[in-house]
């Protein structure tokens, strides 16, 4: 087990998650799915990530943010590194990729609010930021944190743009998957198993939890079924 | 729970995720050619051995190398495979010596035990290679690995090229063909020496060296990229003469 590699993943997962989920929170409250073409915009350009190849993800970031555009040059003069090839460029990598996985449940979760619970609330005199956290949130933390795990899970997985964007460097961009890969080319298969069964087993027990997720013992009154 | 899981990854040294060693010196990058892997592996733990600094290596096909090198990633040391994409570097003035030529390496046919009950003889091989005995052959990606553009030659100088490449699988570097051999999944594997001494490797399958006059000489260069100490340090050090024993017992030869 390259224990190197499976803290940079859990890091990179981790990261994504923070970064990402409070995004979605954000988004599906300032945002809401409406019968217009921005906002069917919107929607298409939250799902792209999901159906796109992760090799054209890879083509694009490397050519936006690699040694030779605008972008990575102003990114090396201010810090010295480059963006491709480092953990940033990684992580700027996974939260693109990851916003599928990140933003649609939570959205999902917004939209199922009863109209009626949030007009009451306006009746009530709460304003809107106030009927976020009092009543969106801990309405939808069922769809928040099963997009939580299902990111995370994600983020573990990831490979191809990973590669692309990181070039496989131990300690920086080395991650599980791709040490995985680098085993069997070294023909390590026994170290590669090891880390198979890990995320096999991991990525099975989140999608058991993410089930128990979604059989919820209360209803949106919060009365039980 | 979830905050607790989510409350291990707060400590905020994270975006300077470097995880590197507790010393103060960073061990250097190097990128190196899969064909060297077994015998840079053991020079490399004889340096930690000696300096308790870890090399950091990537090994790969060197043309994918030369790729990230030319978009600008930050490495100190390149070992390619062949002395071509060194003298395109030094044309791009990228390197930050001349390089040096540090073996010279050796083509040979690995042939699964499961199709080839013996060992059999070149000529055997060219007969049986057009057959349907043999259905899959696996070289390296000519485009992105030296070893795999010296296999293409071995084919075309028997003017097999165009008919053989329906039954060609190309890995990206030979690291990955070594592995499609391993798998069993092909019965023919054009590979170096270095990679089929491998024990599971000498088990299920046979090794035929291919003349030298098939195919333009294998001579494998190495340069620096960067001017850090360490990395200039490691450099003379992979050179060192003491090194020759390492090289040789894994089928390469080291030039005077």
């Amino acid at each position: 087990m390259d224990l190197q590699a499976l803290y940079l993943s859990l890091q990179l997962a981790g990261l994504t998650v923070i970064i990402l989920i409070p995004l979605g929170v954000l988004v599906a409250h300032f945002f809401p799915m409406k019968n217009t073409l921005g906002s069917f915009a919107k929607e298409a350009i939250i799902t792209l990530p999901l159906v796109l190849p992760p090799t054209v993800l890879g083509y694009y970031l490397l050519v936006g943010f690699g040694g030779n555009s605008w972008f990575g040059h102003w990114f090396e003069m201010m810090t010295g590194q480059t963006l491709v090839f480092s953990f940033l460029g990684i992580l700027i990598a996974s939260l693109i990729f990851n916003i599928p996985f990140a933003l649609m449940p939570i959205q999902r979760a917004f939209e199922a609010i009863p109209q009626d619970l949030k007009d009451a609330s306006s009746t009530c005199g709460l304003p809107p930021w106030q009927r976020l956290f009092k009543i969106e949130i801990p309405l939808s933390n069922k769809g928040i944190l099963s997009a939580a795990v299902m990111t995370f899970t994600h983020t573990l997985g990831e490979f191809g743009v990973v590669l692309m964007m990181g070039g496989n460097i131990p300690g920086q961009t080395r991650t599980l998957s791709i040490s995985i890969y680098d085993s069997v080319q070294a023909l390590d298969m026994q170290g590669a198993g090891v880390m198979s069964m890990f995320l096999l087993v991991f990525s099975f027990v989140a999608l058991i939890f993410t089930q128990r997720l979604s059989l919820s013992a209360r209803d949106f009154q919060g009365n039980l079924r | 729970m979830a905050s607790c899981f989510l409350g291990l990854f707060l400590p905020l040294e994270f975006l300077n995720a470097q995880i590197l060693n507790d010393s103060k010196v960073n061990p250097p990058i190097v990128l190196a050619a899969a064909s060297v892997r077994p015998a840079l592996e053991e020079i490399s733990s004889n340096y930690e051995r000696v300096t308790h600094l870890h090399p950091k290596i990537i090994y790969g096909s060197s043309g994918n190398f030369y790729q990230q090198i030319i978009n600008g990633g930050k490495f100190d040391i390149f070992m390619s495979a062949d002395e071509h994409l060194i003298h395109q570097l030094q044309e791009k003035k990228i390197l930050k010596n001349d390089g040096n030529v540090y073996v010279q390496g050796k083509l040979v046919f690995w042939l699964s035990k499961r199709i080839f009950s013996e060992q059999i003889e070149l000529e055997t091989l060219q007969i049986f290679l057009k057959s349907k005995r043999v259905n899959k052959v696996a070289i390296a990606n000519p485009s992105l690995a030296p070893y795999g553009k010296a296999a293409e030659q071995v084919l075309r100088k028997w003017q097999y090229w165009p008919e053989i490449s329906k039954k060609i699988i190309m890995g990206e570097n030979i690291g990955q063909v070594a592995q499609f051999a391993m798998s069993g999944s092909v019965q023919v594997a054009v590979l170096p020496v270095s990679l089929t001494m491998h024990p599971e490797m000498q088990k299920i399958g046979f090794v035929l060296p291919i003349p030298d006059e098939l195919y333009e000489p294998i001579f494998q260069k190495m340069a620096l990229l960067s001017n850090d100490k360490v990395a200039k340090d490691f450099y003379q050090f992979i050179l060192d003469k003491q090194n020759k024993k390492i090289w040789e017992k894994h089928g390469f030869t080291v030039p005077n």
